[in-house]
């Protein structure tokens, strides 16, 4: 089990560099994304500003702790963003046949096509001028935050963005079977983007909060983590929820992994 | 002799919906069930380098896809160095390589060498014998100034070479190749089935699919000719150009142009002064005799039947079977 982790965090390792390879293997890199995720946070955040100036709160949020729920759920979209370009890799290659060349591999294939390609370079280069903008104009002091309740959101953050990996496998997984999956891919990672990333926990009403918690896992790694930070939800419930639904994703992914491996028809180009 | 691959009674079916109707494709879409290999069985040994032969949709990928474990056998047995292959056993993973002429392994982004690094990791080949490995390989294949040339720049045949290498590093004792020499000009085919030679002369077990016969002449001892999904011919290619080689191909040629011949036989190519004639081969002595006898010839040629046409010939007879 250790040697496992261990030989896994290698190849782990071992893509990150990679991937910084093929990122950086042009010379004329494109900083044009730079200026999009720059400019999209910006207008955010004059939205949100001009919701304020007519509300002192929103669902129970002020606006220096909507400004943090944002950036807590800008960081859950950027680091979506390696998921979804490893699951829209894998629709590719079991669409194409190319997934026979992993398979040949001594790795566990649910491992390395789930982390193949780890884009830390361009990410770190679209996220880190827009979020420092968000940083600063966040008044820390104010906010109802310690250090064990900070911990405690980002690590419901982590497990958020574990189960949301989880979930969205599964619905590529149907590629196996007819060939293609993106549109209910595409359907999913929507839905699931949209359920986290605007209304605090606190303001979606209870059967949504069961829907996407449970069904569609959206509001865990932003909303509810924010919630958990700001010390705004019981963190120990809110921890237990999220292990709960992990192990489920985790055994639901596991199961249906191997079920699709059994119906791969390895297409030939 | 060692028993590396051992397959009994395999088969292997698919579903394939039928276009109907739209609303019936829709709310009850009909199937048939496709068998794409039916009962094969066949063992290879430690060493040998077999051919899987058939034409299109003939079931040789197929079948080479269940030795590889990518896809699940209908009914049967398989086992590949003693695993069955589709429970993907790593130490089987680490045994066996796979190179398919028409899917690229390797990052289209990196160099050859960067690409290699990441099997080093994968396959925990330690670093002086990983270098040793690259370059033992990139020298046999002539191939050593590409290694650190991005993949995407490479021509096709550079590619491969690079693929070849890739499947090779960690020393893998049974290769699958599936067309390795497609869409290959004549130099990079002639290097890789030279290689490929020489691998199998180090010990390495080849299983090699191809459309083309100069590649199965060349690299491999025996055939396994697939049609239908059934196993019609296994034995070496002497025996297979012994048994089914009922025709010669003898070429004449003359110190003049225009000249005709009465030979028993089919005309199969004229050029200028030479004339090529399809014969049965019983008839070819006395055809021989009469035609030295009447024309001045300057050379005559006895060719045998090209494998191409041979293959062609069991295609068709198997067929019709």
């Amino acid at each position: 089990m250790m040697q496992s982790v261990f030989d896994n965090t290698k190849i782990l390792l071992a893509n990150i560099k990679y991937t910084f390879q093929t990122e950086t293997a042009y010379r004329i890199g494109n900083l044009v994304s730079v200026f999009s995720t720059f400019f999209y946070t910006i207008t955010y955040l004059v939205f949100i500003d001009v919701i304020f100036s007519n509300v002192d709160t929103v669902a129970g949020y002020s606006l220096n702790e909507m400004n943090f729920f944002f950036l807590l759920s800008q960081v859950t979209a950027y680091t979506f963003f390696i998921i979804n370009d490893n699951i829209s890799k894998l629709i590719e290659s079991v669409n194409s046949g190319n997934l026979d060349l992993i398979l040949t591999k001594p790795v566990s294939s649910l491992f390395y096509t789930s982390f193949s390609k780890i884009r830390v370079y361009s990410m770190t280069r679209d996220m880190l001028p827009p979020l420092l903008a968000v940083i600063f104009i966040i008044n820390w002091s104010e906010l109802n935050l310690s250090i064990t309740s900070l911990m405690l959101g980002i690590l419901i953050l982590i497990l958020g963005m574990l189960i949301a990996q989880a979930f969205l496998t599964i619905c590529a997984l149907p590629v196996f079977w007819i060939g293609e999956s993106k549109q209910l891919f595409n359907v999913a990672q929507d839905s699931w983007f949209a359920s986290g990333a605007t209304v605090p926990f606190e303001g979606i009403p209870s059967f949504l909060k069961f829907t996407f918690i449970f069904l569609i896992p959206g509001i865990i790694p932003s909303a509810l983590a924010t919630s958990v930070a700001l010390g705004k939800s019981d963190a120990l419930t809110a921890l237990g929820v999220s292990f709960f639904v992990l192990i489920i994703f985790f055994v639901l992914r596991s199961i249906l992994w191997r079920i699709a491996l059994k119906n791969y028809t390895s297409a030939s180009s | 002799m060692n028993k590396i691959v051992s397959v009994k009674n395999l088969r292997k079916s698919f579903r394939r919906n039928i276009k109907v109707s739209f609303f019936k494709d829709l709310f009850k879409p009909q199937v048939e069930v496709v068998d794409a290999v039916k009962n094969i069985s066949f063992d290879i040994s430690k060493g040998e380098s077999v051919a899987f032969l058939g034409p299109n949709g003939a079931g040789k990928t197929t079948t080479i896809k269940m030795l590889t474990g990518l896809i699940y056998p209908t009914s049967g047995e398989v086992k590949v160095l003693g695993f069955v292959p589709f429970e993907r056993n790593k130490e089987m993973l680490t045994r066996i390589g796979l190179v398919m002429g028409n899917k690229a392994g390797l990052n289209w982004d990196l160099t050859a060498n960067q690409s290699f690094e990441l099997l080093k990791y994968i396959y925990k080949i330690p670093s002086n014998e990983f270098e040793k490995r690259v370059d033992e390989l990139a020298t046999l294949l002539d191939a050593k100034n590409f290694l650190n040339t991005q993949i995407r720049r490479l021509s096709l045949g550079e590619r491969m070479k690079m693929e070849l290498i890739g499947s090779l590093i960690h020393k893998p004792e049974v290769l699958f190749l599936d067309e390795p020499t497609i869409g290959l000009d004549i130099s990079s085919k002639q290097k890789i089935r030279g290689f490929l030679r020489e691998i199998q002369k180090s010990g390495v077990t080849i299983l090699l699919t191809s459309h083309d016969m100069d590649d199965i002449e060349r690299v491999c001892d025996r055939v396994i000719v697939i049609n239908n999904g059934v196993k019609v011919y296994d034995n070496s290619i002497n025996k297979l150009i012994q048994k089914y080689s009922t025709y010669k191909y003898i070429k004449f040629i003359m110190n003049s142009e225009n000249v005709e011949l009465s030979v028993k036989g089919e005309l199969i190519e004229r050029k200028s002064n030479a004339l090529t004639y399809r014969v049965r081969k019983e008839d070819m002595p006395k055809i021989l005799a009469e035609t030295v006898a009447n024309v001045h010839l300057i050379d005559i040629d006895i060719l045998p039947v090209p494998l191409e046409e041979i293959m062609s010939d069991i295609f068709r007879s198997s067929t019709k079977i």
